[in-house]
């Protein structure tokens, strides 16, 4: 399916990881160099570690807020597990997938002891679909700048901006919205930096 | 840079908004007097939005303590001749529905909007419902934006129109449009004096006559008043017919399905092949229009978020006028029953519409296929959120005086993850303030083991109170835990009226809840702080063989909060370790189910694979630490 003029990219993780942050500064930053843009925000509930995503559409002309199966362009985990849900909805052939590494446990490891999914095939299947894949752990790298994990949303913003394909905005455009001086912009460097 | 659509002064300005601040940024733009609403997604924020610039624009914000109370709040402020504003989601529709039909009957002076937001969906509900049935049910116009700057310049209107009908008037959206940003264009903010005069029911008193009952005379008006909404309204232009010459096949887009239909035929193709009937009035609907509309084509595909609403309808004039059309929809199997409608079900949808029509789509485009979905992540309690230790009591608790035997309901809310595995506390979950009317009658029919009401601090000021006092009453002997978190953690820790906070943020009274259990004459109530796990256990335990109906109060606000306080205050987080000299692997931590304690490989009993904290989700609530037998779970800052 055509996704006409559109760049869709999904951001996934759970409650607590920053997602909507994450798209809040992608929106700013895109308001602000003129680009059309829509963001819908998808939590289950107010709580943390629940399931959450928001869908960032660049230039778009509809009120049609969510993407649609199979033609994200890039897919952001903020947690492996949620990024690889997403993407294998959603990411388009040829999208790239961006993985923060570090796992969160689901519920269901506890007392059963049932361990968390095996990633590699599930991410062969994506690989298979001519997707590129990223797997950094951001949150090491965030808590290495700043002390804190609390940062790794603006580390993938930086890897984001460096190894997405044709990503609308640059790194000078979504520097210009975050914070002078914060741990926030530190992040962003440092995924910036990195390099595979 | 982030300009915020209630501060914006400067008119013709575009602002990154979402649906819900475009609607409160309309009302703010008419010069509402008066809000009051209860959370639910996807409405919450329109009345957060508002309650951020109450104070420089001199208007009432308040959360109700229930829909209901919500809606009657703010009729009587339109009754007193001010604008006002409702807002509920769809399931908080439900329970204003009592008060909303006195105010359309009794009818208003002052503006009155009802913001109702639909989860359709159900995102983050327990159940899907459309709303417009309620308000055409109730005789009341209904208006559906179709992009988030509709919704702006409909909730500004929506106030002139009910005052110009006399009528409530509400405004329906869906998450679709109400939970997602873009750029909102504002317009200016409208100050008029409105003098403060309550008039009685003017409606009812004027139309009465010799040998008719108020009542009849009142319906009969509100017809006729909704064929005056519809003359008044074809000048807002809110129903749009988009003819194509020669197009056998048609689509009704209402609200945001116009704009969803827009882009698949952009995307098919197809967009000057296919007539396009945008609906914004949802009622009354424009009969003439509809039927020009069916006239022009020999298939109809209606696109709606909810149920057949306006497809019945559809069907219902094509049928009256004897005019022999495909009608297609969710009724035919068209679209999809349930769910929100999403580009790639109206591109079958309307590759369906092509085929019953005998046509053929020039360029069909194909919808990749997704890979294979993986199971959904089951939902948990927070880390350090005081409901484990009241779950791990109550647990404890029937293990020891029913032999684990027992039944348990819940109101909504965060409770609510109590009936999810792997824990299973909970055997039913119910709507706000249901939970106590709910194990009453369970337990008044007979209930061989114990029976228990879990409901919150908002549920019980909600609706669980009458509940409470009916149970006192009527002898239920049931037991109740307040869960007290001091506020409605679940929609997005909202205040309730024992926050000691309004919804602007300011001081308020706070409800003492325990004291109003004891003035109802409930013969036993204890309070404990179910952070301390032994305690809770004893004092659920106590309630459990006390006089009924029994009360426990589970005080201790939601973690949330807590970290919220320990950020302000600049403290440390606050985390715990497992000491594995210590540790002897005995699995007592897991009861509690928390999010931040798993073992560090499969378990067996034979294995003695130890407990791990993860640091990064822990919040140091020590439940664990008091649960631990051998002291094997210590304070981080303990071990310094």
């Amino acid at each position: 399916m055509n996704s006409g003029n559109q760049y869709n990219l999904r951001i996934a993780g759970l409650g607590g990881q920053g997602v909507v942050t994450l798209a809040t500064i992608i929106a700013e930053a895109a308001a602000f160099a003129g680009l059309k843009i829509s963001v819908i925000d998808r939590p289950r509930s107010a709580m943390r570690l629940c399931q959450i995503y928001c869908d960032v559409i660049f230039g778009q002309d509809y009120l049609a807020p969510l993407i649609a199966q199979g033609t994200a362009d890039v897919v952001i985990g903020m947690e492996p597990l949620e990024g690889i849900r997403s993407a294998a909805d959603l990411i388009r052939k040829g999208g790239s997938l961006l993985l923060n590494s570090s796992r969160i446990p689901q519920i269901s490891e506890i007392v059963t002891g049932e361990p968390y999914p095996e990633l590699d095939p599930l991410i062969s299947e994506i690989e298979n679909h001519d997707a590129t894949l990223m797997f950094v752990n951001a949150n090491e790298m965030a808590a290495d700048e700043t002390g804190s994990i609390l940062g790794a949303n603006f580390v993938m913003l930086g890897i984001l901006a460096k190894y997405a394909n044709d990503f609308p905005l640059s790194a000078d455009q979504l520097r210009q919205v975050i914070e002078k001086d914060s741990s926030n912009i530190r992040c962003f460097e440092r995924g910036l930096a990195y390099s595979a | 840079m982030n300009q915020n659509i209630m501060q914006e002064n400067k008119v013709g300005t575009g602002v990154l908004a979402y649906g819900y601040e475009a609607v409160a940024r309309g009302a703010l733009e008419a010069d509402v007097r008066v809000v009051a609403g209860f959370p639910g997604t996807p409405s919450s924020g329109a009345l957060q939005a508002l309650a951020s610039v109450s104070q420089e624009n001199n208007f009432h914000v308040e959360w109700s303590t229930n829909e209901k109370v919500a809606m009657e709040v703010t009729w009587g402020a339109a009754m007193n001749g001010q604008r006002a504003l409702c807002t509920v989601n769809h399931l908080g529709a439900n329970v204003i529905v009592d008060a909303l039909r006195f105010a359309v009957n009794y009818g208003v002076r002052g503006g009155l909007v009802l913001f109702v937001g639909d989860d359709i969906g159900a995102n983050t509900s327990a159940i899907e419902a459309d709303t417009r049935f309620t308000g055409s049910a109730a005789d009341m116009p209904i208006l559906e934006p179709s992009t988030r700057q509709e919704a702006l310049e409909m909730a500004r209107y929506a106030f002139k129109l009910s005052e110009e009908l006399g009528t409530p008037v509400m405004l329906r959206s869906v998450n679709q449009v109400m939970m997602s940003r873009g750029l909102v264009t504002v317009g200016e903010i409208e100050r008029d004096e409105r003098p403060s005069e309550f008039v009685t029911s003017p409606r009812r008193f004027s139309l009465m006559k010799p040998g008719v009952i108020g009542a009849v005379a009142v319906h009969r008006f509100l017809h006729l008043n909704l064929l005056e909404a519809q003359k008044i309204l074809l000048n807002q232009e809110y129903d749009q017919f988009y003819q194509q010459e020669q197009a056998s096949v048609g689509l009704i887009g209402c609200g945001v399905c116009y704009s969803l239909a827009k882009e698949a035929l952009d995307r098919m193709g197809l967009s000057d092949q296919v007539s396009l009937l945008k609906l914004g009035v949802l009622n009354p609907l424009n009969q003439e229009l509809i039927t020009n509309f069916i006239n022009s084509v020999d298939t109809v595909l209606v696109l709606e978020e909810g149920e057949a609403y306006v497809e019945q309808n559809v069907q219902a004039i094509a049928g009256r006028l004897g005019i022999s059309k495909q009608i297609l929809g969710r009724l035919t199997k068209t679209i999809p029953i349930g769910g929100e409608l999403l580009i790639p079900d109206i591109i079958r949808g309307i590759e369906n519409a092509f085929t019953v029509s005998g046509q053929s789509i020039p360029n069909p485009i194909e919808i990749p296929i997704a890979l294979s979905p993986l199971e959904e992540r089951t939902m948990t309690l927070c880390a350090g959120c005081p409901h484990m230790g009241t779950f791990y009591g109550l647990r404890k608790a029937v293990e020891e005086v029913s032999g684990g035997k027992y039944v348990a309901v819940s109101d909504a809310g965060c409770a609510f993850m109590g009936i999810l595995s792997p824990a299973r506390t909970l055997d039913s979950a119910t709507n706000m303030g249901g939970a106590i009317g709910l194990a009453s009658g369970a337990a008044l029919s007979g209930s061989e083991v114990p029976v228990i009401a879990v409901v919150g601090d908002g549920g019980m000021l909600h609706g669980g109170l009458p509940a409470l006092i009916n149970a006192v009453y009527n002898k239920a002997p049931i037991v109740v835990l307040l869960l007290d978190n001091h506020t409605l953690a679940n929609t997005g820790l909202q205040p309730t009226a024992n926050s000691g906070q309004n919804a602007t943020g300011k001081k308020a009274p706070s409800v003492d809840l325990a004291g109003i259990c004891r003035e109802a004459g409930v013969p036993f109530i204890t309070t404990v702080n179910p952070l301390h796990a032994d305690k809770t256990k004893k004092a659920i335990t106590q309630a459990l063989q006390a006089p009924k109906p029994a009360v426990v109060v589970l005080e201790e606000p939601c973690m949330l909060l807590r970290l919220k306080e320990e950020k302000a205050e600049n403290l440390a987080p606050k985390k715990v370790e497992v000491v594995p000299e210590l540790c002897t692997s005995c699995g007592d931590c897991m009861k509690l189910f928390c999010p931040a304690i798993y073992w560090e490989g499969p378990h067996s009993p034979e294995n003695n694979t130890l407990p791990v904290i993860l640091t990064d989700i822990c919040t140091g609530c020590d439940l664990c630490v008091e649960v631990c037998t051998y002291d094997a779970i210590i304070a981080k800052e303990a071990i310094a």
